[in-house]
């Protein structure tokens, strides 16, 4: 029977990103008759094992070393790879975090075949054990469907485009993987700088404002920290803003920074390019403020004020204090 | 040793994107080529660490057809040391090995010891021929990576994370992939060297392409159907107004 492996890269919880590969891997084991399984590692892999068997995954491969506590590319490739070679999956399944973008190429090289990555979907056929995904190319103004047929496909889902997994306990067999050797990690870490978000994330904000090149400045993002402020979301940005040194590259929204799904994304002076739409197509209204007409956001948006930001956010503002 | 990649300029407008007929392929009549973006970072963080190392060298590199050679003229026209063409007709697609293995030939041969490229090119978005590239030199690889310092046993990597960054430290050889920052934003070339960079040499290194290609199915534009209301009102203070009307209806507000 084949096995469909998703791989999980937490340590401790499972994060929402493997509540999705494990999601995406049920459905496609489903379609083909296969096997769910997980791979786990770290250095005490005894909580997500447990955590996987009751989210489906019905064999588990853990790789349980003390080199391993922490992720780095090089060992925990060594682990997966070894995982790969016990097992035979015919599909090795990665979100597009920071992680699985790195892991699922090289990972894919060491079996001798070429990963996909940021997938939508999938389709596949239990007599021939051909899937075939869904891929946004050219920043989303086409989309490719690729074939993989032969074992293994490598492929990492984007974030959010995939229904997480529901519990469901199964009777789950653990098998430990030793790996010949695990390499050291090739770099030494010498400050790691987390970012403080004061209030809520911009990944699980319900409203976020965003801003673009269209704001001319850092100073303005101030009128968007203040709306987003007031209605308890997050600010997010565009790539211009962003390389612009405007804000930080952690609020960048789009195909290449943050996936969102906001109930409001306010995109204000962002023209609206595919790339960034890609990190805000799943929310449930798209507002645009924009002075061009013309603007490409339109095409995107529920709703469209046709104007410069400066007239529209402080009047926005004021409305929305006297509201609460 | 710097990976550029000449593709269709990706701020086309949806609208004037168009596929080659019976082909799963862009059109390309009328459309402008430039260096993919993070490319464009990739350079500028080579040419900065370069500045920073008495020696040290920036060669570019591209993978294509001749016609790719312009944008080697960009990267000596930003004073790229020394430019170098692998010869490929066809478009790799998504088949990003086939690239990287052309590209470790061209590293061997010029006999690198820090390969940086961009984390992907932006016209199929593949994501994967730094990553690869590592792997076929079988040299330590870091994925988006911001910026490189020399440091005192070896060099200085700045590089993102989900929220935040961390600093690592590793020896050459390694692969750089790299990702923008406001830091990395490619220097704008003086007309002059423009203009000298017409002029220079552009190598040719010949490499055997290996690998396999993935099989893509099809490619389709996707139809979006988005009506967008437009929210009516004379001045801000109405738009204002019927905006939050319409999402108080909506009840998102
Ligand atoms: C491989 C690749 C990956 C990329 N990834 C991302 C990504 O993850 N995220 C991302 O955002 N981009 C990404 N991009 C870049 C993207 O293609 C666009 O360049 C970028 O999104 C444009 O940013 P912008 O909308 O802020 O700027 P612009 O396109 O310059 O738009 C500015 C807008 O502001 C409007 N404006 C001006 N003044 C005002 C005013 N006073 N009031 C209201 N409106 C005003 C203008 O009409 C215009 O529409 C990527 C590109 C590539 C090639």
């Amino acid at each position: 029977m084949s096995l469909v492996l998703t791989c999980l890269l937490d340590q401790g919880n499972l994060s929402r990103d493997s509540l999705e590969v494990l999601g995406a891997g049920k459905s496609i084991a489903a379609e083909l008759d296969a096997v769910l399984a997980a791979a786990v590692i770290g250095a005490e892999t005894g909580a997500v094992c447990a955590a996987a068997g009751e989210y489906g995954a019905s064999k588990i491969y853990s790789v349980q070393d003390a080199a391993l506590e922490q992720y780095y590319c090089e060992g925990y490739l060594a682990a997966l790879e070894a995982v790969c070679r016990e097992c035979e999956p015919a599909v090795v399944l990665f979100v597009t975090n920071a992680q699985g973008r790195e892991m699922a190429p090289r990972l894919a090289k060491r079996l001798g075949k070429t990963a996909l990555v940021d997938c939508l979907s999938f389709n596949a056929d239990k007599e021939t054990g051909r899937i075939v995904f869904t891929k946004p190319v050219f920043g989303g103004k086409a989309m490719a469907q690729v074939a993989m047929s032969d074992a293994p496909a490598v492929v990492a889902m984007r974030r959010r485009s995939i229904e997480p997994a529901q519990p469901e306990q199964v009777a789950a067999e653990t098998i430990q993987v030793k790996p010949s050797a695990i390499p050291p990690n090739p770099f030494k870490l010498i400050e790691r700088v987390e970012e403080q978000t004061a209030g809520v994330r911009l990944e699980d904000a319900r409203v976020v404002v965003s801003g673009g090149q269209g704001l001319g400045g850092p100073e303005n993002f101030a009128l968007l920290e203040e709306l987003a402020g007031l209605l308890g979301g997050a600010v997010g940005a565009s790539r211009v803003a962003v390389d612009s040194g405007w804000v930080s590259s952690s609020k960048q929204v789009g195909q290449t920074g943050k996936i969102v799904a906001p109930d409001i994304y306010l995109a204000v002076g962002i023209s609206g390019a595919c790339q960034h739409l890609a990190g805000c197509s799943g929310s449930k209204v798209i507002v645009a403020i924009n002075t061009d007409p013309e603007a490409p956001i339109f095409g995107a948006a529920r709703l469209g004020v046709v104007g410069d930001y400066k007239e529209v956010l402080p009047p926005l503002i004021e409305k929305v204090k006297e509201m609460a | 040793m710097v990976c550029l990649k000449q593709i269709l300029d990706p701020e086309l407008p949806p609208r004037d994107f168009r596929l080659e007929k019976g082909e799963m392929t862009p059109a390309t009549e009328g459309v402008p080529l430039v260096m993919s973006s993070f490319d464009q970072n990739a350079l500028e963080v080579g040419l900065q660490l370069r500045e920073k190392i008495a020696g040290a060298t920036v060669t570019a590199v591209t993978v294509g057809p001749e016609g790719a050679e312009d944008v080697l003229r960009k990267a000596l026209a930003v004073k790229a040391d020394r430019a170098v063409r692998v010869p490929l007709e066809q478009d790799c697609k998504l088949s990003g090995g086939i690239v990287a293995g052309l590209l470790a030939g061209a590293a061997r041969e010029l006999g690198a010891d820090l390969v940086i490229c961009g984390r992907q090119a932006g016209d199929w978005d593949g994501g994967q021929v730094g990553l690869i590239l590592s792997e076929e030199l079988g040299w330590p690889g870091a994925n988006l990576v911001t910026g490189i310092e020399p440091g005192s046993g070896g060099l200085v990597l700045k590089r993102e994370l989900e929220e935040g960054y961390e600093v690592l430290e590793g020896n050459v050889p390694l692969v750089a992939v790299v990702t923008n920052h406001e830091t990395n934003v490619l220097r704008i070339a003086k007309v002059k060297d423009t203009m000298a960079a017409m002029r220079k040499k552009v190598e040719q290194i010949n490499v055997e392409p290996q690998g396999g290609r993935l099989e893509l199915a099809s490619l389709e534009i996707p139809v979006k159907e988005v009506n967008c209301e437009i929210i009516p009102g004379e001045d801000g203070g109405e738009k204002a107004d019927n905006l939050i009307k319409r999402l108080l209806e909506l009840k998102v507000m």
